[in-house]
């Protein structure tokens, strides 16, 4: 246990020096027996602070460190390294945290914020003085990737690691692979239909022959750890031949029978209940059994090739990492939220979409020629003042509103009006010139607040919206229009979060995948070994998302490359001399990591450390104490805890 | 006599450490005789070791749990409340005050819930007796 210690107290330029008097801190560090050096230092982490801990290390023969600087969510790893590279066990270290957790919140308290970063060095130094040297726990990882979700970000994150030479299963539970992007007539800013660009994507996958693609499969469970987590899929039988004739394919589909609603256009259209992939990948057909009459019609055509009663196919795989790529789903609104539900003539941006999609040379709706639209922004966003819970901004919106006003013009004439009912445009980057045109193509832009929002009425085969346009003096504004189209904003996909729970992946506040930090570890979340990209992780362009999605895919492989990563070594110990064989700790265990074996003739508990979670639940009831969370044993915390606050070279001596 | 400046320890779970970060992010002030104490999980706090932190130094304790967000815990609330109503047990037994000890959940971007839980103990502290440091030691 460390006798020699070194403190370092960081002035983080004047983040923590303007509050905390770091010289007095260090001063009276050095007042402790155990320590042999005490200093300050403008920036911990820079070179120079480095090498000055490296330095003292070899010089002075420290047994272990203390530093006083940032939340060790920063730079623990950093300092860590510091102590490697000096020879010392890395675990010899302990970060005290006076920047997020001093500093930053009692900036109106200098004296107490001192007296404060004292102390918690104090308990810092206790900690360390208790602590022995550790090794991580070493996990091999073999090259097996599983990405969930086949949306623009998980095929980029598939295409990525399959480049890499790494083998990846790429699972959706849709039967066609594209997410939403899959659906977009015209994906701003390349102007490509949206199934041309998943496509080409899906095309590039299959080419590198790395990846398994499982479309229309359920993830139905999975559960484990870095290295090894296992999956149980069920892919939904499709009813008919993967490679069934194209001629006979469209022949079937004339005949049978059955018409019903089509999912992929809101109904707009209508299919027969043989689907066809219709340029969509992978271009597999399948019956929906949930429509199918079992007529025989396409028996008749495809004789073995159909089977009614094929069934589904369960199975298990076992992977290294896994990649959360679950994308988004549109917020949908409440019945007479701006009307929608009330009248037929108020629609959502994606319905909108899939309207002029499937639409012919003229905008119709319900038999009527479309000639003006009216566009609501900010709905399901940015909720703050209607008290609704999604109080952030959907980002891809307002460019996307822009894009399909000009997409409709282009696709049906200059005729079409539009209106633009916002909030605020937030076109950023190179789409302010997309604003711009917009304006310049006598779209109008009325300009609403949130306290008194637009109001939407029905009026025979027509809709009337008023609200106040706050740049002209507030006055009262009507349009008529032939469409109301509400531009929704994004929020967490239901079958993202179930697989986030599943994980047990944190989410942020606004349902979405948190990332452990949103620059410095962008993809990573609060579980080893999972990472996230695209619009899980909040709402994206589809641009945004292809990068999140590549950055998922370095992330994994520089790990995977290495072929083993390290796991911290927290985990618990028995001390069977004082374990009282009581079987409590077993039963306590939620990861079943704890058995009783015999030893010396009676039953002692025993842990196995590669299971072991490191939540110390079975410490906390043992009786006698025999069971120690490495790292945050009861005497550390005890020591830690007891710690006085007097001055403390009195005190200690 | 009422305590004038209370001392308040801080166990805090991983997700409520970085809650704690947060509210330092954002420059949410809060009573600097407060002082955190990183622990993975709150479920591994023994009440035993409550007791021990109020008869040496502090004059309550914030058992922060991580919430249903905990990382290693689904049921992490269920468990941190009964470690917590076994201490408030312990504290009676021992003629100590139960509410010296707060407990609430808190994720990883509750900067106003860390602060104001610190701020809403501080000042219900400061209407009781200061805690006698005599230091005693207790079992465990
Ligand atoms: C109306 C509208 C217009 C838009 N216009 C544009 C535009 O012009 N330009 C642009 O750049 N962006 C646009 N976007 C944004 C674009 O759609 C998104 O950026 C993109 O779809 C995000 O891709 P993703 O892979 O993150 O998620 P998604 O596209 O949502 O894909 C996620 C995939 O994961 C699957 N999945 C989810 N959960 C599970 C699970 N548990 N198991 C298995 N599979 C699962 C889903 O089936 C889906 O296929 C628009 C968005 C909307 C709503």
């Amino acid at each position: 246990m460390p006798e020699r210690i070194g403190v370092y107290v960081c002035w983080c330029g004047g983040n923590i020096a303007d509050v905390v008097n770091v010289k007095e801190v260090a001063k009276h560090a050095a007042g402790v027996p155990e320590v042999v050096v005490a200093k300050d230092i403008m920036f911990a982490c820079s070179d120079e602070g480095q090498k000055t801990m490296v330095d003292d290390i070899k010089n002075l023969k420290l047994d272990g460190i203390v530093v006083a600087s940032c939340s060790p969510v920063l730079h623990e790893q950093t300092f860590r390294r510091v102590a490697e590279r000096a020879g010392l066990n890395k675990y010899l270290y302990v970060q005290v945290n006076i920047r997020e957790q001093d500093s930053w919140v009692h900036a109106h308290d200098k004296k107490g914020a001192t007296e404060k970063a004292e102390e918690l060095v104090g308990m810092g130094i206790e900690k360390l003085a208790r602590a022995t040297p550790l090794n991580p726990i070493k996990v091999e990882l073999t090259s097996k990737v599983l990405v969930v979700g086949g949306g623009v970000s998980g095929l980029t994150t598939a295409l990525e690691l399959a480049r890499e030479g790494i083998h990846v299963t790429l699972v959706d539970r849709d039967r066609y692979l594209g997410g939403f992007v899959r659906r977009l007539p015209d994906v701003n800013p390349v102007h490509r239909p949206g199934k041309d660009v998943i496509a080409d994507l899906y095309s590039r996958v299959v080419s590198t022959g790395n990846v398994e693609i499982l479309s229309g499969t359920d993830l139905l469970e999975v559960s484990g750890s870095i290295g090894h987590f296992r999956a149980r899929f069920k892919e939904r039988s499709g009813h008919i031949r993967h490679d069934a004739d194209r001629e006979l394919l469209s022949r079937a589909e004339r005949e049978c029978p059955v018409e019903v609603d089509n999912e992929e256009n809101f109904g707009f259209t209508r299919r027969k209940a043989i689907v066809l992939p219709d340029d969509r990948v992978p271009e597999t057909p399948y019956i929906d059994m949930e429509h199918c009459i079992k007529c025989g019609v396409c028996q008749r055509l495809f004789g073995e090739g159909v089977s009614f009663d094929a069934s589904d196919i369960e199975f298990e795989e076992e992977f290294s990492m896994v990649v959360q790529s679950t994308g988004f789903q549109p917020y949908l609104p409440g019945r007479g939220e701006f009307g929608y539900g009330e009248t037929r003539r108020v629609l959502t941006l994606p319905e909108f979409l899939r309207l002029a999609d499937t639409s012919g040379k003229t905008l119709v709706f319900n038999g009527r020629q479309v000639r003006d639209v009216a566009f609501v922004y900010c709905v399901g966003s940015r909720q703050t003042e209607t008290g609704g819970p999604n109080t952030y901004c959907s980002r891809y919106c307002c460019t996307s509103t822009l894009n399909t006003d000009s997409y409709i013009k282009k696709k049906f004439g200059s005729s079409i009006n539009s209106f633009h009912f916002y909030r605020d445009i937030r076109a950023y980057g190179l789409y302010e010139t997309m604003y711009e045109r917009a304006s310049r193509e006598k779209g109008l832009f009325i300009r609403y607040d949130p306290a008194s929002p637009p109001s939407v009425t029905a009026e025979g085969e027509r809709v009337k919206l008023v609200t106040k346009d706050s740049l002209t003096a507030g006055r009262d504004i009507e349009v008529s229009a032939d469409l109301v189209v509400l531009v929704t904003g994004m929020m967490p996909s239901e079958d993202g979060k179930k697989l986030s729970a599943a994980l047990k992946v944190s989410s942020s506040k606004d349902g979405f995948v948190q990332e452990l930090h949103p620059k410095l570890r962008p993809v990573e979340t609060t579980v080893g070994g999972v990472l996230v990209g695209g619009t899980a992780q909040g709402p994206k362009d589809t641009h945004e998302s292809m990068i999140s999605g590549a950055a998922a895919a370095a992330k994994a492989s520089t790990l995977l490359m290495k072929g083993y990563t390290e796991l911290e070594p927290y985990v618990v110990t028995v001390s069977e001399q004082k374990c009282n064989g009581c079987t409590q700790c077993v039963t306590e265990c939620p990861a079943g990591a704890i058995s009783m074996v015999e030893m010396e003739g009676r039953q002692v508990a025993s842990v196995n450390v590669a299971m072991c979670k490191g939540c110390g639940a079975c410490a906390a009831i043992c009786e006698p104490e025999a069971l120690q969370l490495i790292g945050y044993t009861y005497p550390q915390l005890r020591a830690m805890v007891s710690f006085s606050p007097q001055p403390l070279g009195a005190q200690s001596k | 006599m009422p305590t004038e400046n209370p001392r308040i320890l801080v166990f805090a779970g991983s997700m409520a450490y970085l809650g704690a970060d947060n509210a330092g992010l954002l420059h949410k002030e809060y009573p600097s005789n407060s002082f955190v104490v990183k622990v993975p999980c709150t479920t591994m706090l023994r009440p035993g070791l409550i007791l021990y932190a109020l008869r040496h130094g502090f004059d309550g304790v914030f058992v922060a749990s991580s919430g249903p967000d905990c990382p290693y815990l689904p049921d992490c609330v269920e468990r941190t409340a009964k470690r917590v109503e076994s201490a408030y047990d312990l504290l009676k037994k021992n003629g100590i005050e139960p509410e010296r000890i707060q407990l609430a959940g808190i994720c990883s971007v509750c900067s106003d819930a860390f602060a104001n839980n610190v701020k809403q103990l501080h000042s219900r502290l400061k209407k009781l007796e200061p805690m006698r440091r005599d230091g005693l030691l207790v079992s465990q």
